[in-house]
């Protein structure tokens, strides 16, 4: 019946959520960052799958965190009370 | 009353069955406006036939039309799926989208019948696709009712008057559904073993639990029920194939969810498993998402010891994290307590961010404790001794100068958070004397017999002695401070500083020292699981299956 048909034509936002092949990933358009503070909410994924290589970021950096962030620097204003004392 | 579209609509109805396919029968039971022509002559011909209060009728019909269900060839019947069709109908019939409140009751019977016929062995996993979809929809209605609490206050009116009445809300009817989703999914019986087919994907409703469990979590967090997702991860633990058996999108979702729920529950750790997973298994380009995940994981992060570098903040997804975080991260680092504190009061720059995102306390709270390390460590550069190791003489500093230097900044810290220098008049006092002292008249203050001569604190009490060795004995017990106190000679002493060096040992890395005493398993995070081999036949595991690890050997090592 051309209700099919119809209702698929209909559906097409709910079916851009569904499932769909990888190989979609790449064509995915950055997205602004302007508006990234206004809505909490996590939103669904355009795409369903992508290989791992789809996840490195352009910048090839892989050096995310500082886990040796010790201060030796003694000349904050407030380290002047404890100064000479050694 | 002749409903030839209605007819045609249960005809193909009766041939996507016959093909099994679930994607097809999606597509034609559309819910959501505008509807196409075709469904706007069938909801006229229901409306004109079938009007309210001739379900039953309408129910006939959809039997008739379908009559292989109502006896299966395997002896089973489907009536569910008959019901569902007449709710369905009805839905078309009935609904009026001004009215979001009737739209959703309305939904929710529909999503809910549409679960009860998912339930049949071999038919039920056609319907999927429908339940998916349909769930989504009543998830993205509950959550935009959620948010307008003006559109359902007659009914939380309602419930409140009706003492004997249920006290269950919207979102409670909504959750109650998908959650009955999720278990027809996780509990499909009609597959056998783990759930996983040769081909080592999911087998029957098992492919779609993550999909179902995904929109359970979504509500429960936007609707502030995070506490309902614990029976979620802990079903998926008990009954789920693996996680990586699933695609990228769903992996990525839940893991972000489970994240979010063991860092609400105060296991920093196990969160920033969970979320580091979720943001380094995003596609690159979904930047929404991303950056939906870096505020938590860099905050679970840095309450462990671990702070963003200058190339994570750089990054689009963190666009104005930057200027939040890292003054943080120096105020931890220099041991500055004053600065670390006036970030979190009321007139901080970016409290209102921290509040909103409850990113405050755990902030606040978790970091001072790497605040006071770092005093300690400063108080030893500063004004410790380096000791003697020929004679066995240990490094050390002396107690009195760390309270010295917090002192100084527990009154600074005190001094940022007050506008004007306290006084020793009465709060009240702001209130009461203004228009007498603008008409020159010298205000009589009353006082209260019972508090009269009682000085007023100007503050909170200095930090003691005491206080000093609470918290130094605190840091040693956490493994953050490498060493011992000396109660009589009040200094505190590092140990092993031959070895390592007085500042390592003295000060060991903070990140170091909780990596090692944390384990990396993650309740409700379902790993690979190594396969048992039993009689020389390999066979997932299951329930009940005890897998010994004391013989295990670190990866890459050699059989012994």
């Amino acid at each position: 019946m051309s209700g099919s048909a119809e209702g698929s034509a209909n559906t097409t936002k709910a079916v851009t959520e569904e499932p769909t092949a990888s190989g979609q990933a790449s064509a995915l358009p950055p997205k602004p960052t302007a508006s990234l503070e206004e809505d909490d909410e996590f939103e669904d994924f355009p795409v369903d799958d992508w290989t791992k290589e789809e996840t490195e970021v352009p910048d090839g950096e892989t050096h995310l965190w500082e886990e040796s962030w010790d201060d030796d620097d003694t000349s904050e204003d407030f380290s002047a009370q404890l100064k000479g004392r050694a | 009353m002749a409903t030839p579209t209605v007819e045609k609509f249960l005809l193909e109805v009766s041939r996507v069955l016959r093909e099994r396919n679930g994607p097809q029968l999606q597509d034609i039971l559309v819910i959501e406006p505008p509807l196409p022509p075709l469904y706007n002559l069938m909801v006229n011909e229901l409306r004109n036939a079938f009007p309210s209060g001739q379900d039953d009728a309408l129910e006939d019909k959809c039997t008739r039309a379908l009559p292989e269900y109502v006896e299966m060839e395997d002896g089973s019947s489907w009536t569910a799926f008959i019901k569902f069709m007449r709710q369905y109908f009805c839905f078309l019939r009935d609904v009026n989208v001004e009215n979001l409140v009737e739209t959703f009751q309305l939904l929710r019977n529909l999503v809910k019948q549409s679960v009860n016929a998912l339930g049949h062995g071999s038919m039920g996993v056609v319907l999927l696709p429908t339940v998916i979809a349909f769930s989504r929809a009543l998830t993205k209605l509950t959550i935009a009712l959620h948010k307008k609490p003006q559109l359902i206050a007659h009914l939380i009116r309602r419930q409140a008057a009706d003492e004997s009445g249920s006290r269950s809300t919207l979102v409670d009817t909504a959750a109650d559904v998908l959650r009955d989703a999720f278990s027809g999914c996780l509990n499909d019986r009609s597959v056998t073993g783990a759930g996983v087919g040769s081909d080592g994907r999911p087998m029957g409703k098992k492919i779609s639990i993550y999909v179902i469990a995904n929109l359970c979590l979504k509500l429960y967090f936007e609707c502030d029920k995070i506490r309902s997702a614990e029976q979620i991860f802990v079903n998926i633990q008990n009954g789920s194939p693996p996680l990586s058996l699933y695609p990228a999108s769903q992996r990525v979702t839940y893991l972000y969810y489970l994240g979010r729920y063991y860092f609400v529950n105060n296991h920093f750790y196990r969160a920033q498993l969970a979320l580091q997973s979720a943001y380094d298994g995003c596609h690159s380009k979904c930047v929404q998402q991303r950056s939906r995940i870096l505020p938590f994981l860099i905050t679970a992060c840095m309450t462990l010891g671990r702070f963003p570098s200058q190339a994570l903040l750089r990054r689009p997804e963190a666009a104005g994290l930057a200027e939040k975080f890292l003054p943080i991260c120096r105020a931890i680092s220099r041991g500055d307590l004053a600065t670390f504190r006036s970030f979190f009061g009321p007139e901080g720059p970016h409290t209102d961010y921290f509040l909103r995102r409850r990113l405050l306390l755990p902030l606040r709270d978790r970091c001072e404790v790497l605040v006071w390390r770092s005093m300690a460590r400063k108080t030893f550069l500063l004004a410790g001794s380096q000791g003697d190791p020929g004679a066995r003489k240990a490094p050390t500093f002396d107690l009195h100068d760390l309270l010295r230097l917090t002192q100084v900044l527990e009154r600074r810290s005190f001094g940022q958070t007050q506008k004007k220098p306290i006084g020793k008049t009465h709060t009240n006092s702001i209130f009461m004397f203004q228009n007498s002292q603008q008409n020159g008249i010298k205000p009589e203050l009353y006082v209260d017999p019972d508090v009269k001569g009682v000085a007023e604190p100007a503050g909170p009490p200095e930090p003691t002695m005491l206080d000093i060795e609470s918290m130094v004995s605190s840091l040693i017990y956490q493994g953050f401070l490498g060493g011992f106190i000396s109660h009589r000679q009040l200094r505190f002493a590092i140990r092993g500083a031959k070895e390592k060096g007085s500042l390592n040992a003295g000060f060991p890395n903070v990140w170091e020292v909780i990596k090692s005493r944390s384990s990396d398993a993650v309740p409700g995070w379902k790993r690979d699981e190594v396969s048992s081999v039993r009689n020389g036949v390999s066979r997932p595991p299951g329930p009940g299956m005890v897998i010994h690890l004391s013989g295990a050997r670190p990866a890459g090592t050699p059989p012994m």
